[in-house]
């Protein structure tokens, strides 16, 4: 696929994705008219972009999308769940059509598109239909020709359009009867701005053509301009809501205006503003006029005002590669280290005019990490709000009610995990509808709100991203667990184990409690799968429960793939990073020391901690012990003591992958190379504390009694 | 703006200033036309504009040409349009505005 193909495949992604977050918003709320504006915006948007390539399928489709969206600008048309409905369901087919138009295939899907093409069809005509039933006002103009309103926005000249070139092409579709230039908003010259549009038309046209082809021909103005069209015979009211769009004092003016042009008479014009006056003692249609006309103008403005926003916030970002992007990353992880060789070089010289200038550069190579790793953040709200069209799709499939609470979608995370973080996301939150919360009835039998909640939430924690699934469901059922595990010969029948061990067998693989298996979540190779993928994110997956409260999924993610703040600790010889965000204080070992329960322990200030030997773990040679050091740490609720001989000072270093050689390796999440050129492991804290707790037991078990005792 | 496109040339009498106009009338142009004309306004009995001599005009154009009419409507200086010329008298005609620049709607 070419190069600029990808471009407008990647671009009708994600103005895909806008469209079906505003269509999910205007479903919250039908009145909001920016949500349609958006929607508007995105569907002319990919139409013109498809038009360039000469997508003729996409082109066509999604001009039926924008004939309803335009309606519903204009305020002729309502958005009820049925007119959404319809746009997510175009929203899907218009990927298909995009992918296969890119890679120059013939729709897949002809018969879908007619389908959603009647639908549209039938939402038009209903409406019309509709709104005759309500008003039952069949009073007609005897107008024979099209009448156009059009008022150009501010910024038409700027964006290089000339709105008479567009006028004067109404000529080639018919023929101009009347028109009048609407001029009153041009100021003195001494206001004027020169490349600011001022003007508007109203105009009588003579024509056979279809309210389409006359829409085409402000095709490329259609963002820039309002556009009104009044077909011929017309009922009065449709020209009552041309007039409605204006303060009072103006109305006449427009009045006179029309009738100045022949596009109503005299008499219609009373009549019509007869009408008004009538309808008022029925509040309905009166103030539902009033209201359209003066929600609209400012409905307008304030779209305008949108979409020059959004347009300044456009030219505000930059595409990049990503591949780009890591190789910039990548060089500015051996700019850290070989800044660190250059001050270590530099310390030893002692000499200051080298020493001064070479700490000015790490200090800049510090803020360059900085701004890199920035690069790579994004905030995880955007992953969290697709889940949106998930929860609704999938309550709305088993008939249940549930609503999704976000939070935190403004943490930050690398982009790669926040890629990679999505489909262990979607199952998790699969399971929590599908099998966490109970049908409404069964809900207000168990005296919950019919209403559950699917709860996203993300924080940051000790150096890690937490990233939590919660539900209001049933909870597990823990004796069903424990008769599966039986089953499938996981455990024992006679097994004791405790509900921390119990929910853990969830994640073993082949495991499933549901008896009928949905097509949805119900396979039983979801919950290893989620560990594994989370687990080669360098994370960790566990779940809590409440039996008929509901559950808790909690994944604890590494803030960043790339390069962190470490304290460079030695034992023995090697040597071992442990992450700055884990340590808590460094303390000297001597006379804290506490046996008990074949056990090391420190004693910190009355607070008792275990003691965890680098030596043991890694099956180092120590020093000499009465000299160690103890650096306590911390990640989430576990605390310990890292035993180890010297303490080497704050380091920051980039993180090298282990190979998947030591894929296996607890405790170790990366390595890196020193200043000197030696490898230092990085450690994987929360790892050690989970694991660490039974190589120490074993260890002090096989070693030989030791006379340290402390006071 | 280069006087490629535009020249703009005032002749101040007894009668008032006369302003003739001659070349393009457009969104290139109009800036300095604003600027030349606010200038004269400055002190002006009564202004002539000449746009016989323009050879195209845009909407741009259009709308100096309706913001001089409004500084002077306003100013209570007197305004006269006598010679539109070819190019602006067709624009206004299918504009529907009168060749003395005023509103007819046909």
């Amino acid at each position: 696929m070419e190069a600029i193909i990808r471009t407008f495949v990647d671009e009708c992604t994600e103005l895909l994705e806008l469209f079906e977050q505003s269509a999910l918003r205007l479903e919250q709320n039908p009145g909001d008219g920016s949500a349609v504006a958006e929607l508007f915006r995105a569907a002319h948007t990919i139409k013109g972009s498809a038009g360039l390539f000469g997508f003729d399928d996409v082109v066509e489709f999604t001009h039926r999308v924008e004939s309803m969206l335009d309606r519903m600008r204009n305020g002729e048309l309502q958005a009820g769940s049925a007119h959404v409905a319809l746009l997510l369901s175009s929203t899907d087919h218009l990927a298909e059509l995009v992918q296969s138009a890119a890679n120059e295939q013939p729709n897949p899907n002809p018969d879908r598109t007619r389908e959603l093409c009647e639908r549209f069809e039938g939402m038009l005509n209903s409406d019309a239909a509709g709104t005759d039933a309500e008003t039952g006002q069949s009073e007609e103009s005897a107008n024979p020709n099209w009448h156009i309103s059009v008022r150009f926005g501010a910024d038409v000249l700027r964006s290089g359009m000339d709105p008479g070139a567009f006028i004067r092409y109404l000529t080639s579709i018919g023929e101009l009867v009347r028109i009048a230039t609407i001029s009153d908003e041009v100021p003195d010259l001494a206001a004027l701005d020169p490349e600011q549009c001022y003007l508007g038309y109203e105009i009588d046209l003579q024509t056979g053509a279809s309210r389409d082809e006359i829409e085409n021909v402000f095709e490329f103005v259609r963002d820039d301009c309002t556009l009104q069209l009044v077909p011929p015979k017309a009922k009065l009211t449709e020209y009552l809501q041309l007039i409605e769009v204006y303060e009072d004092d103006r109305q006449a003016r427009l009045g006179e205006i029309l009738v100045n042009i022949g596009s109503l008479t005299q008499a219609e014009l009373q009549r019509a503003l007869q009408m008004q006056s009538e309808s008022d003692p029925t509040p309905k249609l009166g103030d539902l006029l009033v209201e359209q006309g003066s929600s609209e103008r400012t409905l307008v403005e304030a779209a305008l005002k949108r979409q020059t926003g959004l347009q300044v916030q456009k030219h505000g970002t930059v595409r990049v590669d990503a591949d780009k992007l890591d190789q910039l990353i990548n060089l500015v992880g051996e700019l850290v280290i070989a800044s660190a060789s250059a001050k270590l070089a530099a310390r030893q010289s002692s000499d200051s005019v080298v020493v001064e200038p070479t700490e000015v550069v790490c200090g800049l190579v510090e803020e360059l990490r900085e701004n890199a790793l920035r690069m790579r953040m994004v905030q995880i709200g955007e992953t969290f709000s697709k889940f949106r069209r998930v929860v609704r799709d999938v309550s709305a499939e088993l008939d249940k009610d549930i609503a999704l609470s976000i939070s935190g979608g403004d943490t930050e995370l690398d982009k790669a995990v926040v890629e990679k973080i999505g489909d262990p996301l979607t199952h998790l939150v699969r399971n929590a509808i599908d099998h966490g919360i109970e049908d409404v009835e069964t809900r207000l039998q168990r005296g919950k709100p019919a209403q559950g909640t699917v709860r996203l939430d993300a924080y940051h924690d000790s150096g890690n991203v937490v990233v939590e699934i919660s539900d209001d469901g049933g909870g597990l059922d823990l004796e069903r667990v424990r008769a599966r595990a039986v089953e499938r010969e996981l455990i024992e029948a006679d097994a004791h184990l405790s509900e921390a061990e119990l929910i853990d067998l969830i994640f073993q693989p082949g495991f499933s409690t549901k008896e009928q298996v949905s097509d949805l979540s119900g396979r039983g190779v979801g919950m290893d799968v989620v560990r594994r993928n989370v687990e080669a994110l360098r994370g960790q997956v566990e779940m809590f429960t409440r039996p008929g409260q509901g559950s808790t999924t909690r994944i604890r993610l590494p803030l960043t793939l790339a390069i962190i703040e470490g304290f460079l600790v030695g034992v023995g010889e090697a040597r071992y990073v442990v992450p700055l965000d884990t340590v808590n204080e460094c303390v000297e070992l001597e006379h804290r020391m506490v046996h008990a329960e074949g056990r090391n322990f420190i004693n910190l200030r009355g607070e008792v901690l275990p003691l965890l030997r680098l030596q043991d773990v890694f099956g180092v040679q120590g020093a000499d012990e009465r000299r160690a050091n103890v650096v306590v740490v911390q990640a989430g609720e576990r605390k310990a003591g890292l035993v180890v001989d010297h303490l080497l000072g704050e380091f920051q270093t980039v993180i090298k992958p282990m190979g998947r050689l030591f894929r296996h390796a607890h405790g170790i999440s990366g390595s890196t190379v020193l200043g000197n050129g030696d490898v230092a492991l990085i450690l994987d804290v929360t790892a050690l504390l989970v694991h660490g707790t039974t190589i120490e037991a074993q260890a002090v078990g096989s070693r030989p009694t030791q006379s340290k005792v402390s006071a | 703006m280069d006087d490629q496109r535009l020249h703009i040339q005032v002749r101040k009498s007894r009668n008032g200033t006369k302003v003739a106009l001659d070349g393009e009338l457009t969104i290139y142009t109009a800036a300095a036309v604003r600027e030349r004309l606010l200038r004269v306004l400055e002190n002006c009995a009564r202004l002539t504009l000449d746009t016989a001599k323009v050879s195209e005009i845009d909407t741009a154009g259009l709308q100096v040409l309706l913001s001089t009419r409004r500084s002077c409507q306003e100013g209570g200086v007197p305004f006269a349009f006598p010679h539109s010329g070819q190019a602006v008298g067709q624009t206004l005609t299918l504009f529907g505005l009168g060749e003395r620049l005023e509103f007819t709607g046909f």
